[in-house]
């Protein structure tokens, strides 16, 4: 009941659609209702719309729209129809986000073994409110370096001459300062 | 393709499909694991050595066949319910169960170190022991494991540690109607290591077989 109630008070906070009626529905759909179904994903794309909007950057949104309903829809058996629709569909779309930005922070520490310089776009991947609010976890020696080359885009070289570390620490830190970041967004939805 | 059309994509194709039920799973899991102990039984018959054990300190293999049976079924329960989606507190659970094991683990069974660390080891028994743990946990697991690939666990590795954690357990529970040893530590390190290594293991391959 608290889980629910804690569940109702993020999404009112966060100006978000009301799932609620979607549960009932959904039991229909596992039923084979198409047209109930249509609109439990309807419903559920306008609200992923507006909670990934405030997490991702807007070129991401859709295709981690288009990946959550597909995994709503490849796991619609295992919604329990007799609990709220809410929390089941939250903890997907959450894991959906947090995926997808472990997918492009892997891709990116590959890049940056590889590279000298780093692009700028970690505003790209995480929106900006966010990132804020997570960045104040780090330590801040991890903190500096992530603000430096994903935020300002500086390059690796710049970035050790502005802290005093050297150029693989720097690339050390990145990576650890990303793997505590997720970290620390899985840990505050838990 | 835009997501209005990717609905009536989904939609289009959504066939019936069947509700998974917690306790529909819980109960699959319990016939296989009850056939395990009925083959288990039919297999070895009753150990003589076991019968004695009874007899001089019934009171301690008692709690052996609890302690590890009792954590099988509580492992396996939060792993099934681990697989809802927005299932919280599991961690905070299995820490709360596995710190009550060991307390009763360390006040019920015999500390004493007599005739050396060598003699209450054994390892010659303790070997044969954890790999008999690690080979009858594997029906358990492997059963937990078709129902997490099948599943949708939203928290994977914490998923896959429990799996391997009950798997482990009911793999111990099953062996202990064999075996007459009730010194913690050698259940401490043959028994419990079996049960760790089974859990590890699984926390490094099943999150990866988990499709989502």
């Amino acid at each position: 009941m608290t889980v629910v109630h804690l569940e109702h008070i993020r999404q009112q906070r966060e100006g978000l659609i009301d799932l609620s009626p979607c549960g009932p529905l959904m039991a229909q759909a596992q039923k084979g209702d198409k047209r109930a179904y249509q609109e439990v994903l309807t419903q559920c794309q306008e609200w992923l719309k507006r909670y990934l909007g405030k997490r991702l950057s807007p070129d991401q949104v859709e295709d981690v729209i288009q990946e959550t309903l597909m995994a709503v829809h490849r796991k619609r058996h295992t919604y329990d129809p007799s609990r709220p629709f809410a929390p089941w569909f939250v903890a997907i779309a959450r894991f959906k986000w947090l995926d997808c930005l472990r997918a492009v922070y892997r891709q990116e520490d590959v890049e940056l073994k590889d590279e000298h310089g780093v692009e700028g776009h970690e505003e790209r991947v995480l929106s900006h409110i966010v990132l804020e609010r997570v960045m104040s976890h780090l330590p801040e020696a991890q903190a500096t370096v992530l603000k430096l080359a994903k935020i300002e885009g500086r390059s690796i070289e710049e970035i050790a001459q502005l802290t005093g570390q050297t150029a693989s620490l720097v690339k050390v830190n990145i990576h650890r300062a990303r793997k505590k970041l997720v970290k620390t967004l899985e840990k505050s939805y838990e | 393709m835009s997501n209005s059309d990717f609905i009536s994509g989904l939609a289009a194709t959504a066939t019936p499909v069947r509700p998974r039920r917690l306790y529909a799973d819980f109960a699959i899991l319990a016939a296989i694991a009850g056939l395990q102990i009925l083959g288990a039984s039919l297999l070895f018959g009753q150990s003589e050595a076991v019968g004695k054990a009874f007899m001089m300190d019934g009171a301690r293999m008692q709690l052996k066949f609890w302690l590890f049976g009792l954590s099988g079924a509580v492992f396996a329960g939060l792993a099934l319910w681990s697989l809802y989606p927005g299932t919280q507190r599991v961690s905070m659970i299995t820490l709360s169960v596995a710190a009550l094991v060991l307390l009763l683990a360390v006040i019920g069974f015999d500390r004493a170190l007599t005739g050396g660390v060598g003699q209450v080891l054994d390892p010659g028994h303790g070997i044969a022991c954890l790999i008999s743990v690690v080979s009858l946990s594997l029906p358990v697991t492997l059963i937990l494991s078709l129902f997490m690939v099948r599943g949708a666990s939203t928290q994977p590795n914490r998923t896959a540690f429990l799996v391997g954690l009950a798997g482990g357990s009911w793999g111990a529970f099953t062996y202990a109607l064999q075996c007459p040893f009730v010194g913690l530590w050698y259940l401490a390190l043959w028994y419990m290591g079996a049960v760790l290594l089974v859990a590890l293991a699984a926390r490094v391959i099943l999150p990866r077989l988990a499709s989502w």
